[in-house]
Formats: C-alpha cells, structure tokens, sequence
C-alpha cells in the first residue's frame, strides 16, 4: 500500500479533489453504455439483476445525490466528501484515496466472490458507484498537479470566444461536443468505440496501479495539448483533432475498463492493486 | 350519422401528447411491442403500416399536427374522489380510449382508416393517462389545472441549496430523470431489464383498474405538491422512479388492450 503512495507520489506529488462535476452526463451515460456492450453475459445478467436498470441509468446517480445523500448511502467511504477525482487521502488512512481509494475498497469487497456474502442492496450501491467513478478517473482534469510541476486548474485559464473558461469544465464537456446537440448514446459509442482487439487485451490487463499511471499520462497530456491561455473556439484542426483523440481515449479507458471491473467480480475472480501483488 | 360522429370523434382524439418527452413515449410503445402476442403485432403492422414505434413519431409529426385539431381535454384523466372514471358527460381519455378500443376491437366492421385513427389514439392516451399530471381528481382542486411549485435544489441548509421553479405538468417530463442521450430503443431496453418477469403482474386488470391505480398514485403527489408549495430535494428526486413505473405500466397495459382483441 506505502508503495502505491510512494508511487502516485513520485508522478505528481499532491493529487486533488475536485469540486467540480466530472464528465458531463451525456459522457457518463455513453462511456456506461459503452461498457454495458462488452459486458459477458454473466456480468450482464448479475448488473440486470442488482441494478434492474442499464448501467448507463445510473452513470450519473452520484452526481445527481451527491448533495444530499452521499454519505448516508456510501458510508463505506465516509472518508471522502466526493466521489469525483484523485485524491491521495492520507488522513483517512487509504493511501490511494479518492476514486481509486473507492475501486480498491470495492474490488475488496466484491472481488473473488464476496459479493455474493453481501446483502442485494449493498451490491447494487457499489455497482451503481462503480458505474460513475470508473469512467469518472480517466477525465483529464481530474488530476491537480502540485504547483511545483504545473499551475493550480485555477491558474490555468482557457478562453472561448475571448471569455474565461475553466480548465476543468472544459475537458469535462469534451466528449461529445463535436457531434450534433442531441447525439444519442449510441451515435457517440460508434464514434468513439473502435478498439482493435489487441489495444483490448492492453487495456484489460495490468494492476490497478498501472491504471493509476495511466490516468497521470491522460492528464499530462492535456495540460500538453490544450496550454494555458488558450482559446478554445479558435484551435487549429490539428489541435481539436489531438483533444478529440485524448478524450476518446479516456472515453475508451473508461469504457472497457468498467467493463473489465464487473466481468471480473462476476467471475469470481480480482484485479491486482500492485504489479507486484504485494 | 353515427359513422360520421363516429369518424369525427377519432380524428379529434388522434392529438400531440402533452406529457412525457418523445422518446419516453417511444420507449414505452416499443416496450409495449415486445409484449404483444403475434396476432396483434400482425395487426398492428396492417392497420399502422409500419412498426409500432414509428408510428408514435406520426403522431408529432407536423403533417399530423396539421390535419389533427387540438383538444388538451383529451389527454386528461377525470376521476371521482373514489377514483373511479367520472365517463358521463366527460371527453376525456378514458372516454376516448375506451370508444376507440370499441372500433378496434370490432375492426372488421370499420374502415381502415377509422381503425387505424381508432389504435393511434389508444397508444397515444394510454400513454397520457399514465402521467400523474394528465389526471384530475374532483375532491382535489389544484389537480384540475396545472400550477407551479418551488423545490429545493439540495437539503434545506446545504450551501448550493436553491429554490427551483417548476411546474406540475412538468412532472416527470424526462421520465424518471433519464439524461439526455437515451435513444427510444435504449430507454426501451431499460425497461425492459426493470419489467423483468413481472408483465403480468402490471397489466392485470382493466381499464378501469389502471386509471384508479394511477389515480391513488397521484393523490399521494398531489398532497405534496400544491401551488406555491415548496417541496424538499428529496421528494422531488423520488419522483423520478415513480413516474419511470408508470411508463413502465403504461406499455404493460397498452400491450394488454391490444392482445386482448385476440383472446
């Protein structure tokens, strides 16, 4: 576990909560809907089951309640007051804290069969967490780097049409913004969703922590692509087409990897937290 | 002179659904094609021309706007304070509903046109009556005619917490709080993971059943939401899945009027 800390430690130092929202909920909703496409069948009938919804139902649950009953419904991560972004809660006693603070506690929890010891209703509330919080991690801006390696969000100011826009909003609003205003799930899902088997294989292997490197990568790379004080309404193709390929690609990590979550647990079976399974 | 009266009273009921967002009706109308029997999907095809859930877009088509007046009465469900159909003297959808599964059920002796009018105003008020805020009750006032509420946007005390405006006939609008991107056939799946094994259960009854079931669904919202009222976040919220069974219902029992043409 102190490896883990050491780790995310050594990528950026201090990983934040964010306040903000993450991924709009049209993206929420595409990126379950996605995943719900390459659920195995077990999965599909377990979710059907607990959730007696679409996983794309619940993709935004906890951004609709989390003002309200949070914390009454999620007392298993009474420690966090969001469920949006990384945050390396030391405080808590859960060194990879934050989101993947939350998958670790869920993985332990369901993984390897347990799920079925819990109660439906218990099941069902991690499901309907994990639906939201899995896609949430790979959202660009849900990574604050410490301001030795980067400007606070705060400090790093977008414009569109000459106005401020905020860092993270925009890249929470990315996904799905090149296509028409009422885009359906499955418009963007064909947009997005074309992943060579082998890129599959990559996404769905490897240890949590891997997926924490990751996440990282995604956001380096959008502070990258999409510089301080740039104006978003006037990039040059080159530059949409780059912040099109990122978010298609957190979409992507998102997808499968929420896929790969629920397969996993209704087979019984567990993802490593560490590459080493210490 | 009957048929003419007869005609007449079909083309005034073939109307734009004032209730739930399009592709919440869709879904329903496609849920409800998944649960009809071969017979009846046979005739729903004959006499629409095409698939159930394309039909239920005509109806908002402009071409259909164009043809069909608008009567809002129509779309509205009257109940006793016993919550039983007050159908004398009234126009409204169970009177119209019930007039048009008379034609459809005796199709061989109608034109097609009077059948076809006859099943698109059945799907589309079936529909209708499920919305709590198309139902009017006698001994509750404020349910005859729509009003606005305000509703906290969070719990009372919390630092975002707002007062929203809203109005009744808005209420459950977006069936059971579904964001946008849910296509009609995505919603429709939806449902159908939520039916389960339970069609039979929902469509148990009659006509009659069903407006009273969804009569003592909307007093209870009814004693909560009142002109000027201001509700709590929660019971706004929980509205949601309240409003999401019923649409869920409404395709269940549109799918029993129809196969039980053919029983």
């Amino acid at each position: 576990m102190k490896r883990f800390a050491i780790i995310f430690c050594a990528f950026v130092s201090v990983l934040g909560v964010q306040s903000a929202k993450a991924w709009h909920n049209f993206a929420h909703g595409s990126i379950a809907y996605m995943a719900e496409q390459h659920l195995s069948p077990e999965a599909k009938s377990k979710c059907n089951y607990y959730l007696r919804h679409t996983l794309s139902h619940y993709a935004s649950w906890m951004d609709a309640w989390r003002l309200e009953r949070f914390e009454v419904v999620n007392k298993s991560h009474a420690s966090m007051s969001m469920p949006d972004g990384i945050n390396l809660d030391f405080k808590s006693g859960d060194p990879a804290g934050g989101v993947m603070g939350h998958l670790v506690n869920a993985l332990a929890e369901l993984g390897d069969g347990k799920y079925k010891n819990l109660p439906d209703s218990v099941v069902r509330q991690r499901l309907i967490n994990m639906a939201h919080y899995v896609p949430d991690m790979y959202c660009p801006s849900h990574v604050l780097f410490p301001e030795s390696v980067h400007p606070s969000q705060k400090a790093h100011k977008l414009y569109e049409k000459g106005k401020k826009l905020g860092y993270h909003r925009f890249w929470d609003h990315c996904l799905g913004r090149e296509g028409r205003v009422k885009w359906e799930y499955e418009e963007l899902a064909a947009a997005v969703d074309k992943v060579s088997k082998k890129r599959v294989a990559e996404i769905q292997s490897g240890s949590l922590e891997d997926w924490g490197r990751d996440i990282i990568r995604l956001a380096q790379r959008s502070i990258e692509i999409v510089p301080m004080g740039t104006d978003v309404a006037y990039m040059p193709e080159e530059q949409v087409a780059a912040v099109r390929e990122l978010v298609y690609e957190a979409a992507v990590l998102g997808a499968y990897r929420l896929a790969y979550v629920l397969n996993t647990i209704f087979a019984d079976k567990n993802i490593p937290v560490y590459n080493d399974k210490k | 002179m009957k048929k003419i009266l007869l005609f007449s009273a079909f083309v005034l009921s073939v109307l734009t659904a004032n209730a739930w967002a399009i592709s919440s009706e869709e879904a329903a109308v496609i849920l409800a094609t998944r649960n009809i029997c071969p017979k009846a999907q046979k005739f729903v095809k004959k006499y629409l021309g095409k698939t159930f859930d394309d039909d239920i877009r005509y109806i908002y088509s402009k071409e259909a706007r164009q043809i069909v007046p608008h009567n809002r009465e129509i779309h509205y469900l009257h109940l006793d304070k016993n919550l039983q159909p007050m159908n004398v003297g009234k126009n409204d959808a169970y009177v119209a509903i019930e007039k048009a599964m008379e034609v459809v059920r005796a199709y061989k002796s109608h034109s097609k046109i009077v059948v076809t009018r006859a099943l698109r105003t059945v799907i589309c008020l079936m529909v209708d009556i499920h919305h709590i805020a198309n139902i009017r009750i006698e001994n509750i006032p404020h349910s005859q005619r729509d009003f606005s509420y305000k509703y906290h946007s969070t719990e009372v005390g919390k630092k975002k917490d707002k007062l929203e405006e809203a109005n009744w006939s808005k209420l459950g609008k977006n069936c059971g709080g579904y964001p946008r991107g849910f296509s009609g056939e995505w919603r429709a799946y939806d449902m159908t993971i939520y039916l389960g094994d339970r069609f039979a259960e929902y469509s148990k009854g009659t006509l009659k059943d069903w407006a009273a079931d969804n009569g003592a669904i909307a007093a209870r919202y009814l004693a909560i939401y009142k002109p000027n009222a201001v509700v709590s976040c929660l019971d706004h919220k929980y509205t949601d899945p309240v409003t999401y069974d019923l649409m869920v219902k409404a395709s269940c029992r549109l799918a029993a009027l129809l196969n039980g043409i053919f029983k």
